[in-house]
């Protein structure tokens, strides 16, 4: 398998083509953490192929101190959030919170299983929502992409201990929350 | 105390399972494609001039109104120019300047 440095190298001669090797060895990790921000399948494809085409644009920029995938999802994390961030403005303007994007599932295929599941989604929405930003990137990192602590503090550009802390403090957080809206829902 | 700890721990089973469910999620097969096709309409990496521009243009305006203010503020009215406009605009005809005009033997010999 080809190395991620020679893949950027062949593209920096011009190979534009050789892209699509990088692209098709992240493209799920990358897809993982975007669905970690919107939770939606259709808007975190489009959002992955953004990703995907800013990574390329700014190529030039990828100096090789990190790997390539630290690299990668650094810009996934932010471009994601930056993105919610503008949904919610966005929704805010037209006149909801942004949290009531409908799922889809089949209404003859709506049993008692999937309602609970889609309820599920809406708690996780709304609970991962209200996290601050650095909490959220490091649960997405966490807990979407599978990344050890260690992967996560480098990719955020954060000391371990750092990275355990803001994970901790979100799992609290979180588990607040759900706690409050489950009550709230009675 | 111990309901409520229950009550979490059930919730955030419920979390980890939607969390695995989202996961689980397939990405596109077409989305390399999909990129790729992008690209094409797309300049090669390298320099993106853009944002470039927009912050030399934003740059360009600040300056351009610092310079402006500075300007205005260096044709304040002198002395001289002030005595004149107050002759004019507040119609004090009676000050010495008329007096010794319309008064004038010059005046009269006319």
């Amino acid at each position: 398998m080809q190395h991620d440095q020679d893949i950027i190298a062949n593209i920096r001669r011009g190979d534009k083509q050789a892209y699509r090797l990088l692209v098709e060895r992240y493209q799920q990790k990358v897809f993982q953490t975007c669905m970690g921000f919107v939770h939606h399948e259709e808007d975190a494809a489009d959002l992955t192929q953004e990703v995907f085409i800013k990574v390329y644009e700014k190529l030039d920029a990828f100096r090789g101190k990190a790997a390539f995938s630290t690299w990668l999802y650094r810009m996934a994390v932010n471009h994601s959030l930056n993105a919610v961030r503008k949904n919610k403005l966005k929704a805010y303007f037209r006149g909801n919170d942004g949290s009531d994007v409908p799922d889809r599932v089949d209404e003859d295929q709506e049993a008692d299983g999937q309602l609970r599941q889609k309820e599920d989604r809406a708690l996780l929405r709304k609970a991962l929502g209200a996290l601050p930003a650095s909490q959220r990137k490091a649960f997405v990192l966490s807990y979407y992409q599978d990344l050890s602590n260690q992967e996560v503090a480098e990719v955020l550009q954060l000391k371990l201990k750092a990275v355990e802390s803001l994970l901790y403090r979100a799992r609290q957080n979180m588990k607040s929350a759900l706690i409050r809206m489950s009550d709230e829902k009675g | 105390m111990k309901k409520d700890k229950n009550q979490e721990e059930a919730l955030w089973q419920r979390m980890e399972a939607a969390v695995a469910r989202e996961k689980a999620q397939q990405v596109s097969p077409y989305l390399a494609t999909r990129v790729m096709a992008r690209l094409d309409d797309n300049p090669s990496p390298g320099f993106v001039w853009a944002p470039v521009l927009r912050s030399v243009a934003v740059l360009l305006a600040l300056v351009f109104g610092f310079l402006s203010a500075h300007w205005s503020s260096d044709t304040q009215v002198g002395e001289h120019r002030a005595l004149v406009e107050a002759y004019f605009e507040n119609k004090q005809a009676g000050l010495s300047l008329e007096d010794s005009w319309l008064y004038s033997d010059l005046y009269e010999a006319e």
